[in-house]
């Protein structure tokens, strides 16, 4: 037998054996474990169906909340600590129990014990050296983080922001988040403060993005601390800065136009920022944004402005000058927005066409004006495609078979006229959809206009 | 002995150090995926309780998204797959099905389903594409577009579902999945955390032969019955839990599985879309992807997430299954001639310098190796130029490591996701990962091979897997 293939017969024997040890040793554990979650899992469903009962006990007013707070004490175990935790907090989105809640956890201790947590002095897992271990683990301090949020623990924010400081990301990353979901005013400078940061140091941990969606959270009224950061020198401040007000607008926004920026506390002072330079800022970025922000600016000059935003060479800035438009709906913008329908750059027409018949009745009567007065091809299927997608067509045909010939009505045949849309054409029975043009060009027949019915009639014709 | 004795003899033992070098290269990266995979899985597991997908739901920073479903003679999964993605839980999103050239009932199902109605969207065609035939829309139903075209193959339908895209990411989803309701928000979780440009984030895949299937939601997760279908359950959990993670951790994904997968929009379209030059486009392009951020020196990742998104139907038969595999083999072998400039290149970090040859090597040259070597092995015998004690050794051996591997697989499941509620089904996933090594595996093999072969042959077509169990599963 050749030396190499005999040291090496050992060596293979050995690793088989070895290999056949750990495989079997694996299974057996993995089997012990199963069936011994199998047990737990089932005392925990026990304990969240208990909860369901004492919850809406709670409700029904025929418990009361100390007898409740003690009969979830009594239900808890120490070795499923966290996981009862989870499930009790579970119950924070049934609005009715959230106050309820809330109050048990502290009155439990689990706030005080979480806020220990967070701080790594403390762990739900036991005593001793193992406690010591669970109280360092990043983990676990994130997950006092997230509780804290959860029930808005208002006296935990400077903890909060202390963790934005703590060497693990999730902590980090959670406690951010339990912050915007606190919102409390104070921490916003200090929030304000960490972007700043994390902007100035190349290579940061925690994302521009996650920074903009924890202040976004935040109440405008606060706005006046971005103003630092709006006069800032260095562009990059200055798009976050913007970009932070373009989505707490948005976010605080239930409905339209009822967020203006001249109603919160020095709101002024950023619209006027806004209006001179952002918006006439060398950075096509800042003034794309500033341009998104003009939607929240009653001031009068903010029509002038987005007027010649309207015409700035970036195309993306014009886009955004589209969306805030669409976004006021007022005279301004109704004077304006049409023009855009013959942009050279698509997405801008596409954008200004989508407005527009988001405005209802006023806007498709704008559409339609517009495609019959406009001799630009793209325009035109810009328009017809608005139209098509919108399910604006059928609604104009009956529109048309009530009212008979007008502008509507010669819009309409001059869709047609362009081979659209493709359901009203004759060749539609190939695509199995004739029931639809059969029902379309009904509807017109019953029309009572003579003219409406002819041009029915000439359709069915072809 | 005589001399041309001995020369055959010099060469056996030179084919069994070489044996040995490769059996102990390819399984000991393996074991390490492994490990790592199993300490990433324990910690991710925790991080669960504090995932905050409440807030990226709530959030208005999160992007919005379109999910382009490329289908061809989908008729029997489609509905379900549209229904699913439909029922995302995402703030913002659509849908884009194209039917590319579909010679079944695909299109129609479709159109009957959400009484859909011909449009005429304007094309604008960042990527070139094949002839568009028509659009189709609902105003009911505004979040869905589907695209009909001429037949073009997966890559080509998928261009044109980016042409069609307005949103700044865009998911890939193949026709006969079922995507988890979260799928979306896991998916672009990383890419809103990560403070660098993620290229794709993609996640596991499960089979969805033997689930409970009701209106495009998995009910009760299952096992399949034939054994077919629950070893290539085996397999996807050996796969997706320490192969692709592994990689990951390292920093070296190559392959992110193209059954559901998310990509920055306008990244692609720099890219030139998804090629058309090969069967494994997905691969290929996150490949592609990786070089062209490389070679602008910009910073960017690759994101595997360890939650199950989708659930894909896999091959019931073995005729299916080879034909799976060889296009796999030729798609990976392809994707590897085509970047070979990454081999061994410091530039592109653990991807260029582990990842790519391990990829070579080991899944590209594997299969040839093996099936060289069930045919070798026993000619050795027959000559008496192999050993018997050492060679069954060695046999045993591999028999092992491989069953150990794939009970890893199923113990990583275990001890993290436990996706597989019944007892009977866990039992059943352990006695399968062994039983894996005795046939499957060297069927595969072969399949694998025979891909390879069509690699060699300069042969590029795809071989399209029909599928019969959707509509069974889904009544």
């Amino acid at each position: 037998m050749p030396f190499f293939s005999q040291q090496v017969i050992y060596g293979v024997l050995a690793l088989s054996a070895a290999l056949f040890a750990v495989s079997f040793g694996l299974v057996i554990y993995a089997v012990g474990r199963r069936i011994r979650h199998e047990q737990d899992f089932q005392l925990l469903d026990e304990f969240r169906q208990r909860l369901l009962v004492l919850f809406a006990a709670l409700r029904d007013g025929t418990l009361a909340y100390d007898e409740a707070r003690a009969q979830v004490g009594a239900l808890l175990r120490p070795r499923f600590q966290l996981r009862m935790e989870q499930i009790l907090l579970e119950h924070l989105s049934v609005p009715a129990d959230a106050p309820a809640i809330k109050r048990m956890v502290e009155d439990l201790g689990f706030a005080d014990r979480w806020r220990q947590g967070l701080q790594g002095r403390n762990g739900a897992g036991g005593p001793g050296a193992r406690r010591r271990l669970h109280g360092a683990q990043f983990s676990t301090r994130a997950l006092n983080a997230e509780n804290l949020g959860l029930i808005g623990h208002r006296a935990s924010w400077k903890l909060l922001c202390q963790s934005l400081c703590d060497p693990n990301l999730d902590v980090q990353r959670v406690a951010l988040r339990s912050l915007a979901a606190i919102g409390e005013p104070e921490s916003f400078p200090v929030l304000v403060e960490h972007l700043q940061k994390t902007v100035a140091q190349p290579g940061a941990k925690l994302s521009e993005r996650d920074l903009l969606a924890a202040l976004a959270c935040f109440p405008l009224r606060l706005c006046g601390h971005l103003l630092p950061l709006l006069r800032h020198s260095n562009s990059a401040f200055r798009r976050l800065a913007l970009q932070i007000l373009v989505e707490m607008t948005a976010a605080q926004e239930v409905e339209p136009k009822t967020v203006y920026l001249e109603d919160v506390e020095r709101g002024d002072e950023v619209a006027g920022l806004i209006l001179s330079p952002l918006a006439d800022d060398p950075g096509a970025e800042i003034r794309a944004r500033a341009a998104r922000v003009l939607a929240y600016v009653r001031n009068e000059r903010a029509a002038e402005k987005l007027r010649r935003l309207l015409k700035d060479e970036a195309w993306f800035v014009r886009l955004h000058a589209v969306r805030s438009l669409a976004r006021r709906h007022d005279a301004c913008a109704t004077a304006l927005l049409p023009a855009s329908l013959t942009e050279t750059h698509w997405r801008v027409r596409e954008a200004a066409a989508h407005a527009l018949s988001q405005w209802g009745a006023t806007g498709v009567y704008q559409l339609v004006r517009a495609f019959q007065s406009t001799r630009d091809v793209y325009a035109r299927e810009q328009i017809a495609e608005e139209i098509e997608t919108s399910g604006e067509f059928a609604r104009m045909l009956a529109r048309c078979a009530a009212s008979g010939a007008g502008l509507e009505f010669e819009a309409l045949k001059g869709i047609v006229r362009m081979r659209k849309p493709g359901y009203f054409q004759a060749d539609a029975k190939a695509d199995g959809l004739a029931s639809g043009r059969a029902a379309m060009l009904a509807t017109l027949s019953a029309s009572s206009h003579s003219e409406v019915k002819e041009w029915a009639n000439q359709m069915r014709a072809q | 002995m005589g001399h041309w004795g001995e020369l055959a003899q010099r060469g056996m033992d030179i084919f069994n150090f070489l044996t040995i070098a490769y059996f102990f290269a390819g399984n000991g990266v393996y074991t390490i995926l492994m490990l790592v995979s199993l300490g990433s899985a324990l910690v991710y597991n925790r991080r669960l309780a504090y995932q905050g997908l409440q807030e990226l739901r709530d959030s208005p920073v999160t992007p919005p998204v379109t999910v382009v479903i490329p289908a061809y003679n989908e008729e029997n999964s489609i509905l379900e797959t549209v229904r699913s993605a439909l029922q995302s839980d995402y703030p913002d999103f659509r849908v884009i099905v194209v039917d590319d050239g579909s010679t079944d009932e695909t299109l129609n199902r479709l159109i009957s389903e959400y009484q859909l109605l011909r449009v005429d969207l304007i094309i604008r065609s960042p990527l070139p594409t094949r002839r568009l035939y028509g659009s189709y829309m609902n105003p009911a139903f505004p979040q869905l577009t589907v695209i009909a075209k001429e037949n073009g193959g997966k890559a080509d339908a998928l261009n044109t579902g980016i042409n069609f895209c307005r949103t700044p990411y865009f998911c890939i989803l193949d026709a006969d999945c079922l995507v988890e309701p979260d799928a979306l928000l896991r998916l672009m979780r990383p890419i809103v955390h990560s403070p660098e440009e993620t290229l794709v984030s993609g996640g596991i895949i499960r089979i969805r032969n033997g689930c409970k299937i009701a209106g495009g939601r998995i009910e009760r997760v299952g096992l399949p019955p034939s054994w077919i279908e629950k070893l290539q359950v085996v397999e996807y959990l050996r796969g997706f839990l320490f192969g692709r993670l592994g990689w990951d951790l390292t920093g070296g994904t190559l392959i992110v599985s193209g059954a559901m997968a998310m990509f920055q929009r306008q990244r692609v379209i720099e890219a030139g879309g998804f090629s058309l030059r090969t069967v494994s486009e997905d691969m290929e392009l996150i490949v592609r992807l990786r070089r062209r951020a490389a070679r602008e020196k910009r910073r960017a990742q690759t994101c595997f997430i360890l939650d199950t998104i989708c659930w894909t139907e896999c091959p019931s038969s073995v005729a299916m299954l080879a034909r799976q595999r060889r296009r796999w083999q030729l798609g990976l072998c392809q994707t590897l001639q085509l970047n070979l400039p990454m081999f061994f290149n410091y530039k592109y970090g653990s991807a260029g310098l582990v990842s790519f040859p391990f990829h070579l090597f080991i899944e590209g040259l594997g299969s040839a190796v093996e099936f060289i070597g069930y045919l070798v092995v026993p000619l050795a015998f027959a000559l008496r130029l192999a050993l018997l004690n050492f060679y069954i050794p060695l046999i045993i051996l591999s028999l092992l490591y491989a069953s150990f591997l794939s009970v890893g697989a199923v113990l990583v499941e275990e001890l993290t996701y436990r996706r597989y509620p019944a007892r009977r089904d866990f039992y059943a996933l352990l006695g399968w990962s062994v039983l894996e090594n005795f046939g499957f595996r060297q069927m595969i093999v072969y399949f694998r091979f025979q891909g390879f072969l069509r690699f060699l042959a300069g042969l590029h077509h795809w071989e399209k897997v029909t599928h019969t169990a959707g509509e069974a599963e889904a009544g």
